[in-house]
């Protein structure tokens, strides 16, 4: 679990900086050391990353305090949000009402009639995921989506969303997919099981390597920061974070809409076709 | 293959857990942000396409209204039009009776007055005709009660024709 370790001492030294106090400096280290990554605010709080609470330490932990964060924020706002829902929208009301609108028009291309049914199911994953995305970019946080246990947990959902959609749409006759061309069915069949394992294997893997890569570009940058004069700072890695924020949200958006088309193939009439 | 999943960090119970906070978070947020707002916005739809078929059935009424009122404008102007013929009409005939009855009178006042004027000129006529009677009465009487001569008698005449002619002037 060390996927570049020879940038671990500079790790150290920009987050012992960042730090700004030697006691602090010694533990940003050792988390530095797990792997190359910018500090959280865990690492400030002078306690043992390696120590084990309810069976996983604080780096397997961080995560989920990152998606607790996030879900807070997201709660939080929506309540905040719609307190009071009047006619004419204003304020915080109007914003979360373009937001669910502009979701609607989204899927509705894609999944039709049965839009309404499933937008709070895919305005939640895209909210959750975006500001996931988004948290890394966040001094002292961290994006949960660059764990693979987050993502894999998103896409066993839409795997399980999709195929109850299917067969509460289409009965039994959603299974008859699997073996489409019926004189190859011995053929076809594992093809299409491993076809459909694969779709959240690729959700989650593909939103999990984009985030992993672009903190840890971000992380590489910040460690080769130079120092003008050996004290100011020429941040050039202000561009990887504008990048950062638009592979974000095309990630967020590419997983979305993937289990948005799943869910409509899913659910439309293969004998349309 | 352990070796890779343990390379990526999967951990099958932290995906557990991430599992059941998204589905908190789904319920969550289902309700009292896409519930809510849909909710709203589904209203507020509702809501204007009420206000749309309002407006189109005030706009119906309106229309019928106009063309009511238009259709009792034009029979009013009809109307008046009619009553300002007849009474027209009236008025010229009124007038031509008036006319006619003053031409009529006229003529009656003119017939009697030339009536009149005929039976005036016969009373003279016969009043003149007693006077020369009378007149021719005395002078046959003065002629036989006086003999006088031819020149007298003559004189006496023309006296009397004279007579006459002065009371005809009269």
């Amino acid at each position: 679990m060390n996927p570049a370790g020879n940038t671990d001492h500079a790790v150290a030294a920009v987050s012992q900086a960042l730090a700004g106090s030697e006691a602090h400096g010694e533990a940003v280290a050792k988390a530095a050391e797990q792997s190359l990554e910018l500090p959280s605010f865990l690492d400030f709080m002078g306690l043992d990353m390696h120590h084990e609470y309810f069976g996983f330490n604080l780096h397997e932990w961080l995560p989920v305090f990152m998606s607790c964060l996030v879900g807070i924020v997201l709660v939080c706002f929506s309540l905040w949000a719609t307190r009071r829902m009047e006619r004419i929208p204003r304020g915080a009301q109007a914003f979360v009402e373009i937001i669910v609108e502009g979701l609607y028009d989204f899927f509705n291309d894609i999944l039709g009639k049965q839009t309404a049914q499933f937008l709070p199911y895919l305005g939640t994953l895209f909210l959750y995921i975006i500001l996931m995305n988004f948290w890394g970019l966040i001094p002292f946080m961290h994006s949960p989506t660059n764990m693979i246990n987050t993502t894999l947990a998103l896409a066993i959902t839409v795997f399980f969303t999709y195929n109850v959609a299917g067969v509460k749409v289409q009965g039994l006759k959603y299974f008859k997919h699997y073996v489409d061309p019926l004189f190859l069915a011995p053929l076809m069949l594992p093809i299409h099981i491993i076809g459909d394992l694969a779709r959240p294997v690729s959700l989650s893997v593909r939103l999990f390597g984009n985030i992993t890569g672009e903190d840890l570009t971000l992380a590489l940058l910040v460690t080769l920061t130079p120092f003008v004069f050996g004290w100011i700072p020429l941040p050039f890695h202000v561009i990887m974070i504008f990048m950062a924020l638009l592979f974000s949200t095309i990630q967020a958006t590419v997983f979305t809409l993937l289990s948005a088309v799943y869910i409509s193939l899913a659910t439309e009439d293969h004998e349309e076709h | 293959m352990e070796d890779l999943l343990e390379q990526l960090g999967l951990n099958f119970k932290l995906v557990f857990i991430q599992l059941v906070g998204f589905l908190i978070l789904y319920v969550l947020l289902k309700k009292f942000l896409f519930g809510r707002v849909m909710e709203m916005i589904q209203k507020r739809g509702d809501e204007i396409k009420g206000a749309y078929e309002k407006n189109e059935n005030i706009r119906g009424e309106v229309q019928a209204l106009k063309a009511e009122y238009e259709q009792k404008l034009l029979d009013a102007r009809k109307e008046a039009d009619d009553v300002i013929q007849t009474a027209k009409q009236k008025a010229e005939r009124a007038g031509q009776e008036i006319i006619e009855k003053t031409r009529q009178e006229t003529a009656q006042i003119k017939d009697k007055g030339l009536a009149e004027i005929e039976q005036e000129k016969k009373k003279v006529i016969s009043e003149i005709r007693g006077d020369v009677v009378s007149i021719s009465v005395e002078i046959a009487s003065r002629i036989v009660r006086k003999t006088i001569s031819s020149s007298e008698a003559e004189k006496l005449v023309d006296d009397v024709i004279k007579e006459v002619g002065r009371m005809k002037v009269d």
